[in-house]
């Protein structure tokens, strides 16, 4: 297994046998911030989100866990005479040996089917109706999240940040908003419930039990059985129900891990860094601390916590202060892979 | 015969010389267009698709400045060396 760490200076790895000790490799990307990055299994590509303050944003792809980089492929860009430029990759998604899908800032989708040699846009999305309600939230107007539906080929997920989660049912032809019940804390008091125009931080798709999706809102923890009809709040047991990341137990549907921030300044409350994990849905919370240095003053960003696939399951998190953190126990205690690495953006497990 | 003068790590990554020589031609567009034939790729690295230069960086044609995000469809002199550089505004 390698942990991806994509932070504001290029892409640190680590490797492990036993989730236990880490071998160190050499960073790479150097100088760039690296947003995201991800792994296909299928053909042992990973790819990572570099975007370039002087070369802007580009899809780089090694074969050979990031020693080697490409320079990327063509099209990831919006028409000369559009009125958004694409300036930021914050979302990779391979899908299949050749497919991709790519969110990137101001908010949009992409799709390949070369393995990433070009892109296109899919232009649909941008196109609806309720864009126009979309916006920057302080990080950037990102489209930060896509997730494929494990029980409908042509059902695909997408959120960003604001604007809202969004739906398609026929493979990208339309979307529709399914952000009824989600707060939206920051309009005015007869206005918190739109169609559109939430700031979604984060959201977690079950592969295990169909319509289940556990979501991380400006303000805000949700739950939904329906593939996002309806929500649940079910945030009123966490100390703060803000935060920007979530992550979802891969084969327990009803257990799912938060890392909760105070809305300002945003790191834990009262400086108590733990993720919080619930077993029954959400109705129910417990803190998970132990081995994490304590006060803290960070935070943790939408995609710096995440989960691999073992049992029990390994938890990993990154924060601004640049530590890494992993759990081999499902969150019962943590250990320190790597602590003063450049501000964290992203944790991704490759296995 | 026209010079580009590439940042050494753009350069590095496109496996070109830190100096291209090219061929004349009318524009700076037509100049970073032969670039991109010789590295696929450079091009989008530089330009944006409006057809002006991305905004941190920093480029001389001539010996003279231009403004930043300019067009490159600027007209160059046969002999004209241009230099693009990573602008300070880009860290």
């Amino acid at each position: 297994m390698h942990l991806l760490v994509g932070t504001a200076k290029g892409l640190f790895r680590y490797r492990t046998t036993n989730r236990k000790d880490w071998q160190v490799l050499d960073p790479v990307l150097l100088g760039d911030p690296v947003y995201t990055s991800a792994y296909n299994p299928t053909n042992g590509t990973i790819y990572a989100g570099v975007n370039s303050e002087f070369y802007g944003p580009s899809i780089r792809r090694s074969q050979d866990w990031g020693e080697t980089w490409d320079t990327g492929g063509r099209g990831l860009e919006y028409a000369a005479d559009d009125a958004e430029r694409v300036t930021r990759v914050w979302s990779i998604r391979p899908a299949g040996d050749r497919r991709l899908y790519a969110g990137v800032e101001a908010s949009g989708l992409f799709q390949s089917d070369d393995g990433g040699d070009t892109w296109t846009e899919i232009q649909s999305l941008r196109q609806h109706p309720t864009h126009e309600t979309w916006g920057p939230g302080y990080g950037g107007k990102c489209l930060h999240t896509i997730a494929l539906d494990a029980f409908n080929p042509d059902r695909i997920y997408i959120a960003c940040s604001a604007g809202g989660i969004y739906r398609t049912d026929d493979g990208g032809d339309s979307w529709r908003p399914i952000n009824r019940g989600i707060r939206a804390e920051f309009m005015p008091d007869d206005q918190q419930f739109p169609d559109s125009g939430q700031c979604v931080h984060k959201f977690w798709l079950s592969p295990t039990l169909e319509g289940r999706i556990w979501l991380q809102n400006h303000g805000g923890v949700y739950r939904s059985d329906d593939n996002g009809d309806s929500w649940v709040y079910v945030g009123s047991p966490l100390p703060s129900d803000f935060g920007f990341s979530i992550v979802g137990h891969p084969r327990e549907p009803d257990r799912a891990y938060v890392i909760p921030l105070e809305r300002g300044p945003r790191w834990a409350p009262h400086n108590m860094l733990a993720a919080y994990e619930t077993r029954d849905g959400g109705a129910h919370w417990a803190p998970l601390h132990e081995g994490i240095a304590n006060p803290s003053y960070s935070g943790i960003l939408r995609d710096a916590f995440t989960a691999d696939q073992g049992s029990p399951l390994g938890l990993y998190f990154g924060t601004t202060s640049g530590e890494v953190y992993h759990s081999a126990d499902a969150g019962a205690s943590w250990h320190l892979v790597a602590q003063h690495l450049p501000r964290i953006y992203s944790v991704v497990v490759a296995e | 015969m026209i010079t580009v003068h590439l940042p050494p790590d753009l350069a590095r990554e496109f496996g070109a010389a830190p100096a291209v020589t090219l061929e004349a031609a009318a524009t700076c567009t037509d100049v970073l267009i032969s670039l991109d034939r010789r590295h696929p790729g450079i091009v989008s690295w530089i330009l944006e698709p409006d057809g002006r230069f991305r905004e941190h960086l920093s480029v001389f044609v001539s010996g003279r400045r231009l403004a930043p995000r300019s067009q490159a469809s600027l007209a160059l002199a046969r002999d004209a060396e241009i230099w693009i550089l990573r602008a300070i505004s880009g860290g």
